[in-house]
């Protein structure tokens, strides 16, 4: 693992590299940045126009398709009148539909195909799809980064995530493996063994933060049921068993990164590996119901858990009685991701079970 | 909101599973009010893919404490607003329902299976057919009880074990309903496929040795009969190490712990006496593995 750049150095580097590719823009790509991201008229519009050519940027402003029947249910097909409309061959435009699909900008919706309709909905669509990282360039992903403000900075500590987060922290499993009374929707191995379906696909966020040093290989986003065959349909995804899921995770307890979900009991949509050097949401996780404790006596002093904490919770102090700083939890900070239990080698750390089943809501509330 | 942090776990709006929430979208404070209501009231409509726990077997090594934890369990359910049924699969102890506070004895239900007796030929029942001299109901709660060896040359208790297996598979549960077993100790009812129709096997689990050993080898047969959720209750356990410490064991023999129901006073004293256990901390570590049961 190597250290980490100085946030704005990294983020001033990557402004001059977009100054220095900037490219001329077609007013219609405008009019498609304004629809989800209105009023940016430098960097949305430009990521639009690495996504769609000329002709592909024409269908997207022109959808949804108004001659497609009612109730035709989710599909990618668009009508006669459509494509004539545009006037071009409905053939052609099939084909642009389905690189679109595959790149994320489309969806098959109950309406026809349709644009993401918010920034983060293109976000974590768009920057999917390794096989058009050469066609959209590095340019594409300076972009998207830029976007994203500066980064590889960890949560301030006292940052306090609520109740109304949209993600919660799932302990590594091996840390709560012999706490008594885990629940299946905090066990990883519980999560991954009940879903139909699960698919391994590259995180979109780190896709976007190539200057991230958080070590674990792009390809470490597990989607789960519908969102699974999501990336299966769009061939961003790759098809695994739960036992192969539990052996990828097991794999990347090397590193010092935070399994996070969907905030509510039924796990239906993905298990993370988050690191703060590159993902969005990992500062505003809520905890788990677990803490990380330290029993002093057995401590050496190694500082493997103040390091790896995602969350400036692990520190050294000085315990009455014992000769020596020893690794310290602030509870009010540990986020109950289990990250320093696993690797602490003198057995010095254990979790512990402090908060109430209500802790995880029944179904995500934001409000 | 992302792509994939739907709670519905659609992938992108208007796709099939959308309900068309508007969550994914919404941009001001009353928007995300509104849909996330919308929200719940979809979920709590098409509530749990797990299926409901329905007829709860409780078994373990005897001694480890199945009496106590099934009298714990019921008083958990019923607070949590279902009307529980217990039977006491048990041909030996006579404690149970003393400790839910029953007076007296319900006539056995191996008189109601014997070759003359009335459901002998009876292929489905609900607790209504049941003639009342085989129920005693006190305060939402219904006991039954296979009967009791009492005398020695009463020959096996085959017949008895042949009834919980039969009360088991045929009585029909209604909504709300829910049925414990307070099993025998030790794995012997297994031979004989009580559990079988069972949704749920609870193991009690005592921190010593031989206990956890007889929790591994139940857990086998109950998987091996398909029975897909099965846990066990620590009881009597004195100290977190020590739970943490059976956890680990338990773990190794691939069963899951649900909760635990740590030693106090007041259930030692309760056990000694023979008197109905009260509403305490036990009580809550017992609604604290019904959820956890339910979830799994």
């Amino acid at each position: 693992m190597t250290k980490p750049a100085d946030p704005i150095e990294v983020y001033a580097k990557l402004k001059a590299r977009i100054d220095e590719n900037k490219f001329p823009i077609e007013p219609i790509y405008f009019e498609l940045a304004n629809k989800i991201f209105p009023g940016d008229k430098e960097i949305m519009p430009r990521i639009m126009a690495r996504l769609a050519n000329a002709e592909q940027a024409r269908i997207v402003a022109a959808l949804p398709d108004p001659g497609l029947p009612a109730g035709s249910g989710k599909t990618m097909e668009v009508s006669d009148a459509f494509a004539a409309g545009l006037g071009m061959d409905k053939a052609v435009v099939t084909k642009h539909i389905r690189e679109l699909f595959e790149k994320g900008m489309l969806f098959p919706t109950k309406k026809g195909p349709n644009m993401a309709r918010t920034f983060l909905q293109l976000h974590d669509a768009a920057l999917g799809n390794p096989a058009y990282d050469s066609s959209l360039g590095r340019i594409y992903y300076d972009l998207w980064g830029f976007i994203e403000g500066p980064m590889n900075k960890p949560a301030p500590k006292d940052l306090r995530a609520d109740h109304t987060s949209e993600f919660r922290v799932v302990p590594r499993w091996p840390s709560i493996k012999d706490v008594p009374g885990v629940q299946p929707f905090e066990d990883a191995r519980a999560i991954l063994k009940s879903r139909d379906l699960i698919a391994l696909m590259r995180c979109v966020c780190k896709a976007s933060h190539t200057d991230r040093w958080c070590g674990i290989p792009d390809e470490s986003c597990i989607t789960l049921d519908r969102t699974a065959q999501y990336n299966l349909d769009r061939k961003t995804g790759r098809k695994i068993s739960a036992d192969e899921a539990i052996s990828i995770i097991e794999r990347y307890d090397k590193f010092a990164t935070v399994h996070l979900t969907v905030n509510q009991r039924e796990v239906t949509q993905l298990l993370c590996n988050c690191h703060y050097c590159c993902c969005l949401a990992i500062k505003f996780a809520e905890k788990s119901r677990f803490i990380s404790e330290v029993d002093a006596e057995k401590c050496k002093g190694c500082m493997v858990c103040v390091e790896r904490c995602q969350f400036q919770a692990n520190s050294m102090k000085k315990y009455d009685g014992i000769e020596g700083e020893k690794a310290f939890s602030d509870p009010e900070v540990c986020r109950g991701c289990g990250s320093c239990v696993i690797t602490c080698k003198s057995g010095a750390r254990t979790m512990k079970l402090v908060r109430p089943l209500e802790h995880v809501p029944e179904a995500l509330s934001i409000y | 909101m992302g792509l994939f942090h739907c709670p519905l776990g659609a992938p992108y709006y208007d796709d099939d599973a959308c309900i068309d929430c508007g969550l994914c979208y919404a941009t001001t404070s009353q928007e995300k009010v509104g849909a996330s209501r919308k929200i719940k009231e979809y979920m709590k409509a098409h509530a749990a893919r797990t299926s409901a726990v329905s007829k709860v077997a409780v078994c373990g090594k005897g001694g480890s404490g199945k009496t106590t934890a099934v009298a714990l369990l019921t008083l958990a359910l019923k607070e949590a607003g279902r009307s529980v049924i217990v039977i006491d699969a048990d041909e030996s102890n006579p404690g149970l329902g003393r400790m839910l506070g029953i007076e007296g004895e319900p006539q056995p239900l191996s008189d109601l299976f014997r070759e003359d007796g009335l459901f002998s030929e009876r292929e489905r029942f609900g607790m209504d057919d049941i003639p009342p001299g085989f129920v005693s109901a006190v305060d939402g709660l219904r006991f039954m009880a296979v009967g009791k060896i009492r005398d020695p040359f009463q020959g096996c208790a085959c017949s008895l074990a042949e009834s919980a297996r039969q009360i088991v598979e045929k009585l029909d549960l209604k909504e709300g309903e829910v049925l414990i077993l307070d099993m025998e100790a030790g794995v012997e009812s297994f031979g004989r496929g009580v559990e079988r129709h069972a949704d749920t096997i609870l193991i009690v689990v005592e921190p010593s040795f031989e206990s956890i050993a007889v929790a591994g080898r139940i857990a086998r047969m109950a998987q091996g009969m398909g029975i897909g959720r099965v846990g066990a209750i620590l009881n009597k356990v004195a100290s977190d190490t020590l739970a943490s410490r059976t956890t680990q064991e338990l773990e190794k023999q691939g069963v899951k712990v649900f909760g635990v129901i740590n030693y106090s006073q007041e259930l030692a004293e309760a056990a000694f006496e023979g008197k109905p256990v009260k509403d305490g901390v036990a009580v809550k570590e017992a609604g604290t593995i019904i959820a956890a049961m339910q979830g799994w």
